[in-house]
């Protein structure tokens, strides 16, 4: 069950990196490229390589690292949730509607657990028994999940605050545990739980092999359904908790965060560090190096004042680059091709 | 016949009653839209048989195959597995009730190494829970090793030795094939189902795979029906063979039997009447 295999991608072109950079993984190349602009931002940019702006930089990805790794994990199984922030933010947006309306916001957020689930097991049902494909079922179901709470549950009302009585809830976005933000903690204790959860059990082996060959897997006696009703259920919760570090940081949910480009910087990490589209590969080393890549050259942008549509264009460049990296390391011979896409 | 290529545990320390494996499909009726399959089929396979299935392409073979795995629903029809009606279940509760399987072309994880494939097969008979997994603890270890042993004894078996650790992804075909049959002995399967298990081979990996065969048949009392099209193989190794046409079975017997039925020539070679 520990055995190495395939999870971190290995260089394939011997040709060129014969020796040392022979086993080169996907999430050390793009370590190293982290390194390089973090070196050059420490040069370039005054008050980079600050303590206090790296805190900062750390805390403002941990959201989208946390988010990250629910995505991570479905897309190991060979799936996608395009809904994931939308069910996040949706739940996270509905608890604080029920705690504005006089509800304990400790039975708030459970209630916004359960709602969470409820759509990602929604999304699961769609996809493992409706069989519709992964990338359909869940651009539609982040589509009515933000038309129907924001109708139903949030009075139409677009932004969510926090009552001034439940202002101790702000410890989990601003708060500090032994001088480390809350945020990181967070997301440093998801990103451990779902290594262990990954690489230490069979379910975790389970979601490899649904990534790797979906028939194998079937009849290896694995039960793709419900295992697929759990993956997207378990993405739901775990974004359903970045939106709550979210809501913590700021004390509000605005519900246009659903119809922002997140959930593509979200696929833009996943892909970036290593998890492949195809499936069965990648871990969650993938989601910290391609979070820590995404962070700073964000961070580094930010600070060298270049504005959104800049930002924007270098962000996609670099997912375009993302993508054509898991092509050229992941080439869709016969092998792979036989598999399909998602 | 001795068992010449180890002692797996999993056959040898079996109980005859862990080994019973008794199928019996019953006016299996399948049909795609206007397209009928099967038709009223009914063929049986008791404990220790190979029973092979055979017929030209499109005939329903695997149609067949893919109803005992749960992978078609039949529109008509029983099947039964010792003494329990499975007809209609999911694949995965099959596996557990002892069915497994081979495909034609091959379904394996190609990212994984040889061992990592087979692990995931021993990995349905794990009984230890997630948290005891993430923790490691020592009642996950020992089982962990249990089943490595047990892996160890197939690989032996199979000879695969010098193959555990490479990826399947880059092995031949006829290795691949291989890999699969001992994914699927990992189950501890009572019924072996082979679909097609020597297309594509040389003649050397066919040789290697029928000695595996037969000595799982004849050793280990191992449980098989298997659908080919390499008529030498199959009439040399098993018992009963089965010949399907157009969804329907035209007959059933022992190897002579069926060579010589005249409608079985007829379906494979044509209306030969009409050439004198």
């Amino acid at each position: 069950m520990v055995s190495k295999d395939q999870n971190s991608t290995t260089w394939s072109l011997d040709l060129f990196f014969k020796g040392g950079f022979k086993n080169i993984t996907q999430e050390q190349i793009i370590l190293l490229i982290a390194a390089v602009f973090f070196v050059f931002f420490a040069f370039a940019v005054k008050g980079f390589a600050t303590f206090g702006n790296i805190t900062i930089m750390m805390r403002n990805i941990s959201v989208l690292g946390i988010f990250s790794i629910g995505m991570g994990t479905v897309v190991i199984a060979k799936g996608i949730d395009l809904s994931e922030v939308a069910v996040g933010a949706m739940s996270a947006a509905w608890v604080l509607q029920l705690a504005t309306d006089g509800m304990n916001l400790g039975y708030a957020i459970l209630l916004g657990v359960a709602l969470a689930l409820f759509l990602g097991g929604l999304n699961g049902y769609l996809i493992a028994f409706i069989e519709i494909p992964a990338l359909f079922a869940t651009l539609a179901s982040g589509i009515y999940v933000f038309g129907f709470v924001r109708y139903f549950l949030l009075n139409n009302q677009e932004n969510h605050f926090l009552p001034k009585a439940d202002s101790a809830f702000l410890f989990v976005g601003q708060g500090k545990i032994i001088g480390i933000p809350t945020p990181i903690v967070i997301f440093a204790a998801v990103a451990l739980l779902a290594h262990l959860f990954l690489r230490l059990t069979r379910h975790g082996r389970f979601f490899y092999a649904m990534g790797d060959n979906e028939d194998a897997a079937r009849m290896t006696g694995i039960s793709i359904r419900p295992m697929k009703i759990f993956q997207y259920s378990l993405c739901s919760l775990i974004g359903y908790l970045a939106a709550l570090v979210m809501m913590g940081t700021t004390g509000s949910i605005n519900v246009r965060i659903v119809s922002s480009t997140l959930i593509f910087d979200v696929v833009l990490v996943v892909v970036l560090g290593g998890i492949s589209l195809i499936g069965g590969r990648g871990s969650v080393f993938s989601v910290i190096a391609g979070v820590l890549l995404v962070g700073i050259i964000l961070n580094g942008m930010t600070l060298l004042h270049y504005t959104l549509p800049t930002q924007d264009l270098i962000k996609g460049i670099i997912l375009l680059g993302a993508i054509l990296l898991d092509t050229f390391l992941h080439p869709r011979d016969e092998e792979t091709a036989r598999q399909g896409d998602i | 016949m001795k068992a010449f290529r180890g002692n797996p545990s999993i056959f040898s320390s079996a109980r005859p009653e862990e080994r019973r494996a008794g199928l019996e499909v019953k006016d299996l009726t399948l049909k795609f839209g206007g397209i009928t399959a099967l038709s009223k089929i009914d063929i049986a396979v008791s404990t220790g048989e190979l029973v092979a299935v055979i017929g030209p392409n499109g005939a329903g073979k695997t149609s067949l195959l893919n109803c005992i795995t749960g992978y078609y629903k039949p529109q008509e029809g029983q099947i039964f597995f010792n003494g329990d009606e499975v007809t209609g279940l999911s694949t995965h509760h099959l596996t557990r009730k002892g069915i497994g399987r081979t495909y034609q072309n091959i379904e394996l994880f190609p990212g994984m190494t040889v061992l990592s494939n087979m692990l995931l097969a021993r990995h349905v008979h794990c009984r230890y829970n997630v948290g005891k997994a993430a923790l490691f603890m020592k009642s996950v270890q020992d089982e962990e090793v249990r089943h490595r042993r047990i892996l160890e004894e197939l690989i032996d078996f199979l000879e695969m030795q010098s193959l555990r650790n490479q990826l399947v992804g880059s092995l031949p075909y006829g290795m691949r094939k291989r890999v699969e049959l001992g994914r699927a002995l990992a189950l501890e399967p009572k019924l072996l189902v082979l679909d097609e298990p020597f297309a594509g081979m040389t003649l050397e990996e066919k040789e290697d795979m029928v000695r595996f065969l037969m000595e799982l048949n004849e050793a280990w009392n191992q449980t098989m029906i298997l659908v080919e099209h390499d008529m030498s193989i199959v009439m040399s190794i098993s018992k009963r063979v089965a010949v399907f046409d157009f969804g329907v079975k035209i007959a059933e017997g022992s190897p002579d039997f069926v060579q010589n039925h005249p409608q079985v020539i007829k379906a494979y070679l044509g209306d030969t009447s009409k050439i004198e």
